[in-house]
C-alpha cells in the first residue's frame, strides 16, 4: 500500500514538473511572434477497484493544449494582406508626391505658368532681348521639370521592380519553409502534438499574407495547401517557386507579372495576387508609373506625356506662324518652340527647346508681322494658352495638372484611410488574438506558483509515504 | 476580461505612433505655415488651393500688363501734351505775324516756326522704355527702313533711323522750302492682355496723334505755314520788312485755323488716352480687390491657423506625456514585483 502512495507522489511530482515546464515555456515565449500559449492538461490517473471501492492512482499529464483558432487566423491574414496593400499604395503615392515636388509653389504647374507669364511679360516689351531670354530660361525650367519627373518616376519604377525581386525571394523562402513545416507536422500524430511547428507555420503564413492574398486549405497529415492569389504555391509538402518577369508588347509597353515556374525556371502559369504588396506593385508598376500603359486606368506618367505633347503642339502651332526680330518680310520661317529630342512626338521624356531657337532670343517668333519688333501678337496668343480650356482633355494645363494631382491625392487618401481602417482591424485582431492566445505573465506566475506548490505537496506525499514505510519496517525489529 | 502584456503594449505602441505622427504633422504645419503637408492628406483642399493659385497667378499677370499699359499710355499722353503745347505756340507765333505791326518780324518768326517744327518732330520721335511712342509696332531704330518712295531730291543716305524725319528735298513753287516730314513707322496697334478675354491698345497711332492718312498732317500744315512765312510765292526767301501778300495771308490764316483744329483733335486724343488711363486704373483697383480676396481665400484654405495648431500641438504633447506616464506605470507593475 505504501508503495502505491510513493508511486502516486512520484506521478504528482513528475506531472507538476511537466506543468511547470509548460508554464515556463509560456513565460519565456511571451514576446515570440505567433506564439500561442499552451496549458498542460492534467488528469486523474486510472483508478483501481478495491474492496473498499475505487481508489485513486494519482495524476498524469494528459496533453499540452495549444490555444488556436483557424478562422481567427484567416481573418488576421486577410487583414494583413489588405493592410500591406494600403501601406504600399500610400508609400508609392508619397514617393510620387515627393518626385512631383507637391504640394509646393515650385512644381510643374508653377513652371508652366511661369513660362506663360514670361510670354506675357515679353508681350509688353517684345523688343527687349532680356525678356525674350527670360522666355527661354522659363521654357528650360519647364523642360527640366518634365524630364526630371519622368526620370524620377522611371527610377521609382525600377526601384520598385528591384525591391519586389527581393520580395519574391522572400516568398519563395517562406513557401519552402512552410512546405518543410508541413513535412515535420506530418510526422506527429496530431497537430496539437506538433504545436511548435504549427505555431511557426502560422507565423510564416502571416508573413506570406503580406505579399498577397493567401488561401489555405487542409491536406492530409496536418499539412496545408496554399494559394497565392489565383495559383497554388504549396501543395502539401511541395512548394512552387514564383518569379517576377516582364513582358514587352509590340507597342513597347513593358508589363510586370508574377509567374509560377518549374525547377529549371520555365513558366508554368501566371500568378495574379488580389491584394498585398504584389498587387500594389503590379498596379503602380503597370499603370500609375507606366507611361505607355494601355489599360485605361490611372496612369500618372502617360498624363505627363500627354500634357508635354499638348503644350508643345499648341505652342508650336502659334509660334511657327510668327517672326523673330531679324526675320525678313515674306512667309514666316516656321520654327518650332518645342521639339522631341531624337524626333517623334513630344513627351515628358524627350521634350526640349527646339535647337533652332535655343540660346537665340532674337529668333523667338513673338510677332505676327515681319520687322515689327513692337508686335507681340504671337507672344500674347501663347500667353493666353494658360487659360485655354482646350489644351488637353477639355482643360487648361493648370486645371489638367490640378485634376491629375487631385486624383493622385484621392488614391493616396483612399490608401491612407484603408491603412487607418485595416490598422484598426489589425490592432483589434492582434489584441483579441493576444487576449485569447497570448501569454499573461500574471496568470502564468500564478500557474507557476500553483504547480510549484503542488510539486512541493507531491514531494511531501513521497516523504510521508517513505516515513510510513519506515515505520512499518521498524515494527518488525 | 483576459488581457496580456503584449495586447497592452501593442495598443500602447499604436497610440504612441499615432500621437507622434499627429505631433509631427502639426509641427510641419507650424514650420511651413501651410496646412497642405501632403496631397493625400487633403486632396480637396489641394485642388481648391490649386485653382485659387491659378486665378491669383492670372490676375497678377494681367495686373502687370495693366501697369505696363498705364506706363506706356502715360508716356504717350505726356508726349502728346508737349506736341499740343508746341502747336499752341506755333499758332500764337503765326497769329503774331498777322498783326500789321509785326510784318517786319515775319522772317525771324518763320525761323522760330521751323525750330518749333523740329521740336514737334523730336516729340513725335520720343521713346519710352526703348520703344518709339508713335511708330506703331516698328518700335526700334533697327526696324525703321528707308521708304520705298522718297521725295524728290532726297536720297536713301539722308534717311535716319527715327520714325519721323524732316527732310529737305527739291524746292519748287508748291513747296518753296522743299521740307517734307517722312513717317517710317506703321499704323499697327500694340496690344496687351488686360484680362482673359480683353486686350488694350497701349500706343497712340500716328494718324490719331498727328492726323491725316499717313500720320503727318500736323507737320504738313506747319510746313505750309512756314513756307508762307519764309518764302515768297515764287520761291525766293522773304526779306525783312516784307509783308504777306493777300494769298500768303490767306494761307497763313488757313494754316492757323487748321492748326487750331489739329490742336483740338490732339486734345481730344489726349483726353481719350486720359479716359483709357482712368479706365485701366479702375481695372487695377478692381484687380487689387480681387487679388486681396483671392489671397485671403487661399490663405484660409492653405495657411496654417497658428492659434489652433499651436493649441492642438500642446494638446497632443500633453496627451503624449500622459501616454508615456501610463506606459511607464504599465511596465512597472507585475505580479513578479509583488512576489519578491
Amino acid at each position: 500500500m505504501s508503495f502505491r502512495s510513493l508511486n502516486i507522489g512520484k506521478r504528482g511530482v513528475l506531472t507538476q514538473q511537466f506543468a511547470q515546464n509548460v508554464v515556463s515555456n509560456n513565460i519565456t515565449n511571451v514576446n515570440t511572434p505567433g506564439y500561442a500559449r499552451r496549458t498542460a492538461i492534467i488528469t486523474e490517473n486510472f483508478s483501481q477497484d478495491t474492496k473498499g471501492g475505487q481508489q485513486g492512482n494519482g495524476v498524469f499529464p494528459q496533453k499540452v493544449k495549444s490555444y488556436r483558432d483557424f478562422f481567427f487566423e484567416r481573418d488576421f491574414r486577410d487583414n494583413t494582406s489588405r493592410l500591406t496593400n494600403s501601406e504600399l499604395d500610400s508609400n508609392v503615392v508619397q514617393r510620387i508626391e515627393t518626385l512631383l515636388g507637391e504640394p509646393s509653389d515650385g512644381g510643374l504647374d508653377f513652371s508652366i505658368e511661369q513660362l506663360y507669364t514670361a510670354f506675357e511679360q515679353a508681350s509688353l516689351k517684345p523688343e527687349d532681348v532680356g525678356l525674350r531670354s527670360l522666355i527661354l530660361t522659363k521654357a528650360e525650367s519647364v523642360v527640366k521639370t518634365f524630364r526630371d519627373i519622368d526620370q524620377r518616376a522611371s527610377e521609382l519604377r525600377t526601384d520598385m521592380f528591384v525591391k519586389t525581386r527581393f520580395s519574391v525571394q522572400e516568398v519563395n523562402r517562406l513557401t519552402n519553409e512552410i512546405a518543410n513545416l508541413n513535412k515535420e507536422i506530418g510526422k506527429f500524430p496530431s497537430e496539437e502534438a506538433a504545436a511548435i511547428f504549427v505555431d511557426q507555420r502560422s507565423e510564416r503564413l502571416i508573413q506570406l499574407s503580406k505579399f498577397g492574398d493567401v488561401t489555405v486549405s487542409n491536406d492530409q497529415g496536418g499539412a496545408i495547401n496554399i494559394n497565392l492569389g489565383n495559383m497554388p504555391v504549396i501543395a502539401g509538402t511541395e512548394s512552387y517557386k514564383i518569379d517576377l518577369r516582364e513582358s514587352v508588347a509590340p507597342s513597347g509597353e513593358r508589363s510586370a507579372f508574377f509567374a509560377r515556374i518549374d525547377s529549371v525556371g520555365n513558366q508554368l502559369s501566371v500568378v495574379t495576387p488580389n491584394s498585398g504588396e504584389f498587387a500594389s506593385f503590379l498596379k503602380h508598376y503597370n499603370q500609375t508609373l507606366d507611361d505607355q500603359d494601355s489599360s485605361g486606368g490611372y496612369t500618372l506618367m502617360s498624363r505627363f506625356n500627354d500634357l508635354a505633347n499638348a503644350i508643345g503642339t499648341r505652342v508650336n502651332a502659334l509660334f511657327s506662324t510668327g517672326y523673330g526680330l531679324d526675320d525678313p518680310a515674306g512667309p514666316p520661317p516656321g520654327l518650332n518652340f518645342f521639339e522631341a529630342q531624337g524626333g517623334g512626338s513630344i513627351s515628358a521624356r524627350n521634350i526640349q527647346i527646339a535647337t533652332s531657337i535655343a540660346g537665340q532670343p532674337r529668333r523667338l517668333a513673338l510677332s505676327d508681322g515681319a520687322n515689327e519688333p513692337g508686335n507681340a501678337n504671337i507672344a500674347r496668343a501663347i500667353s493666353n494658352l494658360s487659360t485655354d480650356q482646350t489644351i488637353i482633355s477639355g482643360r487648361s494645363a493648370a486645371n489638367f495638372l490640378n485634376h491629375t494631382y487631385s486624383e493622385l491625392g484621392n488614391i493616396g487618401a483612399d490608401a491612407q484611410s484603408g491603412m487607418t481602417a485595416f490598422s484598426l482591424v489589425a490592432e483589434q485582431l492582434t489584441i483579441q488574438r493576444e487576449n485569447a492566445f497570448g501569454v499573461n505573465l500574471d496568470e502564468e506566475t500564478v500557474d507557476l506558483l500553483k504547480h510549484q506548490r503542488a510539486f512541493q505537496a507531491s514531494a511531501r506525499v513521497i516523504t510521508t509515504a517513505n516515513e510510513a514505510l519506515l515505520t512499518i519496517i521498524n515494527l518488525g525489529r | 476580461m483576459r488581457t496580456t502584456l503584449n495586447s497592452m503594449t501593442f495598443s500602447f505602441e499604436r497610440s504612441l505612433q499615432q500621437l507622434q505622427a499627429k505631433r509631427f504633422n502639426q509641427q510641419v504645419q507650424l514650420q511651413t505655415g501651410s496646412q497642405l503637408t501632403s496631397i493625400s492628406n487633403t486632396p480637396e483642399k489641394f485642388a481648391a488651393a490649386g485653382q485659387i493659385s491659378n486665378l491669383i497667378a492670372r490676375s497678377e499677370k494681367h495686373q502687370l500688363s495693366i501697369d505696363r499699359a498705364l506706363d506706356d499710355l502715360r508716356a504717350g499722353e505726356e508726349a502728346l501734351t508737349f506736341v499740343a503745347d508746341s502747336l499752341l505756340e506755333i499758332r500764337l507765333t503765326a497769329q503774331e505775324t498777322t498783326n500789321a505791326t509785326n510784318f517786319d518780324k515775319i522772317p525771324t518768326l518763320a525761323v522760330n516756326i521751323k525750330n518749333k517744327l523740329a521740336d514737334l518732330i523730336r516729340n513725335a520721335n520720343q521713346d519710352f522704355d526703348g520703344k518709339f511712342l508713335f511708330s506703331g509696332t516698328k518700335t526700334t531704330a533697327q526696324s525703321i527702313e528707308v521708304p520705298a518712295t522718297l521725295p524728290p531730291g532726297v536720297v536713301p543716305a539722308d534717311i535716319d533711323s527715327n520714325p519721323f524725319q524732316l527732310v529737305s528735298g527739291t524746292q519748287d513753287v508748291s513747296n518753296q522750302s522743299g521740307l517734307t516730314v517722312l513717317f517710317k513707322g506703321n499704323l499697327q496697334p500694340r496690344l496687351v492682355n488686360t484680362s482673359v478675354t480683353s486686350t488694350e491698345q497701349v500706343n497712340v497711332l500716328a494718324t490719331s496723334a498727328f492726323g491725316g492718312t499717313n500720320g503727318t498732317s500736323v507737320f504738313d500744315t506747319v510746313i505750309k505755314l512756314y513756307n508762307a512765312m519764309a518764302f515768297n510765292e515764287d520761291g525766293t526767301p522773304k526779306q525783312e520788312n516784307q509783308n504777306y501778300t493777300a494769298s500768303e495771308l490767306a494761307i497763313v490764316i488757313d494754316s492757323i485755323q487748321e492748326i487750331s483744329k489739329k490742336y483740338e483733335e490732339m486734345n481730344a486724343t489726349i483726353s481719350n488716352v486720359g479716359m483709357q488711363i482712368i479706365r485701366l486704373q479702375s481695372m487695377t483697383e478692381q484687380s487689387d480687390t480681387e487679388l486681396t480676396r483671392l489671397r485671403e481665400f487661399k490663405s484660409r484654405e492653405v495657411d496654417t491657423d497658428y492659434a489652433k495648431t499651436v493649441t492642438d500641438l500642446q494638446k497632443t504633447e500633453l496627451t503624449l506625456q500622459y501616454s508615456l506616464k501610463v506606459g511607464s506605470n504599465m511596465f512597472q507593475q507585475s505580479l513578479l514585483d509583488f512576489l519578491q
